[in-house]
């Protein structure tokens, strides 16, 4: 397998082979990062897209010292950001219009094991703006302030969606077992 | 508060979701190619075609072809030789040639009818005045006829034009002066039709001059009275 550095080199001078090593190499790993992020798969598919173009004309500005896999991870998150953003009032309007009852009662957490499969359909139920908290604070480590300015929205806005998201989702697993059972 | 790696649920969802993978479609990989190939277009690079050495391209052929065609031009016998744009000299040229005679019978454009009968040009003599026309002189003819051809704004102008024998011809821009022309198709144009193109004025003559081996065309303003 050829060297990622050598590829990365290859990358930056703007040599289509190495491209598709690197795509070929990170695309699926992404492709999943931007479906926890987006509504669907031709979403995703568009994010994927705007990321990896986004990666290949600033990989110069990339820093040996860092995690490459990290770096283009990132990218890719921003990218989801912002294509969140730019769809916001039209496409991811029922997070707003829709209310969610979710009472506490939910009972303990789940200790069934579930498959990535599983999670991710859970969490492709979640309203978007939930799946956005909560992506960004328990799968990529943001804190709320971090998770707030890239939302542009409060801290505590930040904080009641991923309670939120919690018990939503710890009402779709219950269903899940319950079906599993 | 109950921090994120102290929470068995979140632990759970970032475990299970960190590593997760899905395979895009093909159509991914092609749409990037295709916009990366689009935007290296603009970029220079010393080893691959962009913009720049196109235009580089695009900027030497340009030049080739004008240096090969004035370089033809110049070749092209007495009436090549003359500067285009030198008009006393061009008009010289096409009165050695046709023997033009200035005719002072000539009507105001304003003052013409709107359409000619044909009656009306046999029963009398007609001046046209034309503001352009496109004269193409025929160097190998032995008489030194003229036509003109051209200087008519659309298609049909120029079929009615191929109708009279084109040449033995005048034409203008003037929409009266077309019509006019037009009859004259019926009434067969005399041989000596030329003798009545008048002079143009020498300060507006020439803004064309194409040459090659057998005729030149030049554009100038010129007023035209016909006779039957």
């Amino acid at each position: 397998m050829t060297d990622l550095r050598e590829i990365i080199e290859g990358c930056k001078s703007n040599k289509a082979k190495d491209q598709d090593l690197l795509y070929a190499r990170f695309s699926k790993m992404l492709f999943g990062t931007c479906l926890r992020y987006t509504r669907n798969a031709f979403d995703a598919e568009d994010v994927l897209q705007e990321g990896f173009v986004k990666i290949f004309k600033n990989i110069n500005m990339y820093s040996e010292h860092k995690s490459f896999e990290g770096w283009i991870r990132r990218i890719m998150i921003n990218t989801a950001i912002t294509h969140y953003r730019k769809h916001l009032k039209h496409a991811y309007h029922d997070d707003v219009t829709e209310s969610y009852d979710l009472s506490d009662d939910l009972g303990p957490d789940q200790n069934c094991e579930f498959t990535k499969e599983e999670l991710m359909e859970a969490i492709n139920k979640l309203p978007a703006g939930y799946k956005m908290v909560f992506n960004m604070y328990v799968v990529e480590g943001y804190k709320h302030k971090e998770i707030a300015d890239a939302l542009c929205i409060d801290i505590n806005t930040s904080k009641s969606q991923l309670s939120r998201a919690k018990k939503y989702l710890q009402r779709e697993l219950a269903e899940m077992s319950k079906i599993n059972l | 508060m109950m921090k994120r790696h102290d929470d068995p649920f979140f632990e759970m969802f970032r475990e299970g979701l960190q590593g997760y993978e899905a395979t895009p479609s093909a159509g991914v990989q092609s749409a990037i190619k295709q916009h990366m190939a689009k935007g290296s277009f603009f970029h220079f690079a010393w080893n691959r075609l962009n913009v720049y050495y196109t235009a580089l391209l695009l900027g030497a052929g340009i030049a080739g072809a004008f240096v090969l065609n004035s370089g033809e031009s110049s070749i092209n016998g007495q009436i090549a030789a003359v500067p285009h744009m030198n008009s006393e000299l061009v008009l010289s040229a096409v009165h050695n040639r046709l023997a033009i005679q200035n005719v002072d019978q000539v009507i105001e454009e304003s003052e013409l009818p709107e359409f000619l009968t044909v009656k009306e040009i046999s029963e009398k003599e007609i001046s046209a005045l034309a503001t352009v026309a496109v004269i193409k002189v025929n160097q190998k003819a032995s008489t030194g006829t003229i036509c003109a051809t051209g200087g008519g704004s659309g298609e049909q102008n120029n079929q009615q034009i191929s109708e009279i024998d084109p040449a033995k011809t005048v034409q203008t821009e003037a929409g009266v002066q077309i019509q006019a022309m037009a009859k004259l198709n019926d009434l067969q144009l005399p041989i000596d039709w030329m003798n009545h193109l008048q002079s143009p004025n020498l300060s507006s003559l020439l803004t064309q001059l194409d040459s090659d081996n057998e005729t030149i065309h030049i554009t100038l303003p010129v007023k035209v009275t016909v006779q039957k």
